[in-house]
């Protein structure tokens, strides 16, 4: 099963790191889902600590070659800096982007984008 | 001889209505529906039916498939009619549905409204001259652009762009045989667009369609084949803080062949197997295989 490594995900704006990994692998009929931890910096010595505050993470699937997205998925805030993504599902095989999004008021403040292939 | 030309609308009808978009999500070229023959009017309904086969193809030209297909459900009234001996209008109304898994969407799909001028008029049916027609066609979106998906493309049934075409179809017939050679260009509009937290302009990339058919007639019958290609340049997304593409060059060919039976003076009925996996270079496309019928009705002039 694909999954990143602690923190291996960076986010230019605002210094967050993330990571995820399949709860449930998507197939080409069913959904999957994932989870996804949200890190920030700690201050002190610059390790991976989960953030408390109240970012609003959404996951976005995109296949940039030919302009079109997926179903929307499901965000649920699980605990501390940990959300459980539902509803993971690529409409085709190819080469996807798994957008991490972070929002605020609805606006996108940060983003970054893992690429895929399914 | 009247035969075949009463045919070569049928081409014509055939390769709009099979001109299939990329089988996911929408896009194509929309042909316009044109009088070829002896008719003064001509109306026409079709339903096609088309199911992915390759899901994607991707930017290096690599096949995959999938165990889950999606089905395209096409219903289509079309109609055209002469305003002078040489000039004509056209419409186009299609709905479709798609459906992958348990999900279905139905819309209607982008309408194509067209002129045409007969520049190249068949008077004495001179046996090499061909007839030749320019068309200009004006599209007008009914729906989202792919970019605007909210459903992996599902829920898009045109182009979702305001757009204008131009381009010629030529036809001759010798006897039992007929020839028809179509090419078109389409512009779209540039469009703001607000989605998946993009702001910013689509400016879409030029399509360019062209194809071939032929075909052979014998008593009320004419079996043929036609190969149409596609190619859409890539769409830019122009946003206030970066330029990016929204999507990649795209390209497919769908071969067609087709079967039609002249009931009588006024109608006609097609039907028509097309096919995407066999023809051309494709990239960044799914690729489908479907079939239609189609019911035509013509008055003679």
């Amino acid at each position: 099963m694909e999954r990143s490594e602690v923190c291996s995900i960076k986010l230019s704006q605002s210094g967050h790191c993330l990571s995820w990994n399949w709860q449930v692998e998507p197939s080409s009929k069913m959904a999957g889902s994932m989870i996804v931890k949200l890190y920030r910096q700690n201050k002190l010595d610059g390790t991976p600590v989960l953030i408390e505050d109240d970012n609003l993470l959404a996951v976005k699937l995109w296949m940039p070659s030919m302009g079109h997205g997926s179903v929307p998925t499901k965000t649920s805030k699980m605990d501390v800096g940990t959300y459980q993504i539902e509803n993971v599902f690529f409409i085709m095989p190819g080469d996807w982007e798994i957008r991490f999004q972070i929002t605020k008021d609805d606006v996108v403040v940060d983003e970054v984008s893992y690429k895929i292939s399914i | 001889m009247r035969l075949a030309i009463k045919f070569l609308f049928s081409i014509l009808f055939g390769l709009s209505s099979n001109v299939m978009a990329a089988a996911c999500c929408g896009g194509g070229a929309a042909m316009p529906s044109l009088i070829l023959g002896d008719d003064k009017a001509l109306v026409s309904s079709y339903f096609g039916y088309s199911r992915s086969f390759i899901e994607n193809v991707d930017n290096q030209g690599l096949w995959r498939q999938s165990d889950s297909h999606q089905l395209v459900q096409t219903i289509k009234f079309e109609g055209s009619i002469l305003i002078t001996d040489r000039w004509q209008l056209g419409l186009s109304l299609p709905f479709m549905e798609r459906t992958k898994n348990d999900m279905s969407i139905n819309r209607m799909g982008d309408v194509t409204t067209s002129i045409g001028f007969e520049f190249l008029p068949d008077w004495d049916y001179n046996p090499y001259r061909p007839k030749g027609i320019l068309v200009s066609q004006f599209i007008i979106p009914t729906g989202k652009t792919r970019f605007e998906s909210e459903q992996g493309g599902l829920d898009i049934m045109g182009n979702g762009y305001y757009g204008l075409g131009v381009g010629f179809v030529f036809s001759k017939s010798w006897t039992m045989w007929d020839v028809l050679i179509n090419c078109n260009i389409q512009k779209m509009k540039e469009k703001n667009i607000s989605s998946e937290g993009k702001v910013g302009t689509l400016i879409p990339g030029d399509t360019v369609s062209y194809g071939v058919g032929v075909g052979y007639n014998f008593k009320q019958y004419r079996i043929g084949s036609a190969i149409q290609w596609i190619e859409v340049e890539s769409t830019q997304l122009h946003s206030i803080d970066s330029d990016s593409l929204a999507s990649l060059k795209e390209r497919w060919a769908t071969g067609t062949v087709s079967f039609s039976y002249l009931v009588d003076k006024d109608w006609t009925l097609n039907m028509s197997y097309s096919d995407q996996t066999l023809f051309g270079d494709p990239l960044n496309t799914s690729l489908a295989k479907g079939f239609s019928i189609q019911a035509q009705k013509s008055w003679s002039r």
